[in-house]
């Protein structure tokens, strides 16, 4: 019995750690609460126009907003394949991992435009009502995130791919790594949120 | 569990569950049936990204609850005003 808070002190120092650098953690808990009030605020809008926004809702590409949702989270499992291949010193696995991720990023943006082109082939535009002005609102800046997080992807792609990265200094890709993750998260609660829930 | 296993089935689950709200949608159910599947879903496969993908699991426990709270919140208030 004595031993063990001596243990559970030594796990705590051995394994207790945020992954990547501090910074990005600020930032990604910045990002998770402007996301969160941009999501209540269509709760709550929601709430005093159902009617209203059932009906718009039927009228999105579920498959699309699908499609992309399994993008993502494929993209989101590449990082955590480069983050473990990098902690090995697999240096070159791990570039070729994030080379899958940015692509699979690239195809969510290819989704999405495809999406937006529909809408506005269909004259549908942010004035056209307050269910379209949230949806496009919302999809647009998650799209912004999707393209930044890919610039960091792209960023670390790069000094991975010139072998600056390896088991004692895996922090850049960890970094780049948990904000790809933060913009999976938020699609997570988005989809279900914007074209499901009625 | 080897690690890459884990991972990979970890992917299998978020898939799933995905498909799961995509059939709900397809289907048209709606209310409280829906509510409560979609939500539960949402909040399994965000829980599984911030445990597993955003290592949470192995955060300092000052930080690691910060995202957990943020789902619980976001997802408490979507059901509330529901």
């Amino acid at each position: 019995m004595t031993s063990l808070p001596i243990l559970h002190t030594m796990s705590k120092t051995i394994k207790k750690r945020l992954p990547g650098d501090f910074a990005i953690w600020i930032f990604i808990y910045a990002e998770l609460l402007v996301f969160g009030v941009f999501f209540i605020s269509y709760a709550v809008t929601r709430s005093n126009h159902v009617e209203l926004f059932n009906h718009s809702q039927l009228l999105l590409d579920r498959t699309a907003g699908m499609i992309n949702t399994v993008v993502l989270i494929t993209s989101s499992w590449f990082v955590v394949n480069a983050v473990h291949a990098v902690r090995k010193g697999l240096s070159s696995i791990a570039t070729r991992w994030l080379a899958a991720a940015i692509g699979m990023g690239g195809l969510f943006l290819g989704i999405k435009i495809f999406e937006f082109y529909t809408k506005s082939v269909e004259g549908i535009t942010l004035s056209t009502n307050t269910f379209y002005m949230f949806y496009l609102s919302l999809t647009f800046f998650h799209f912004m995130h999707v393209i930044l997080g890919m610039v960091i992807l792209g960023v670390v792609w790069n000094n991975a791919r010139k072998g600056l990265y390896g088991p004692d200094n895996p922090t850049g890709v960890e970094t780049a790594a948990s904000y790809w993750h933060m913009v999976d998260l938020v699609w997570i609660i988005l989809f279900p949120l914007v074209y499901l829930l009625r | 569990m080897n690690e890459n296993r884990l991972m990979a089935l970890i992917w299998t689950v978020l898939v799933a569950l995905t498909l799961v709200g995509y059939w709900i949608g397809e289907i048209g159910m709606s209310g409280l049936t829906a509510l409560s599947i979609l939500l539960s879903a949402a909040f399994i496969k965000g829980q599984l990204v911030i445990s597993y993908f955003m290592e949470m699991r192995e955060a300092p426990s000052s930080w690691k609850w910060i995202p957990t709270v943020w789902m619980v919140l976001v997802l408490g208030a979507i059901a509330i005003t529901y």
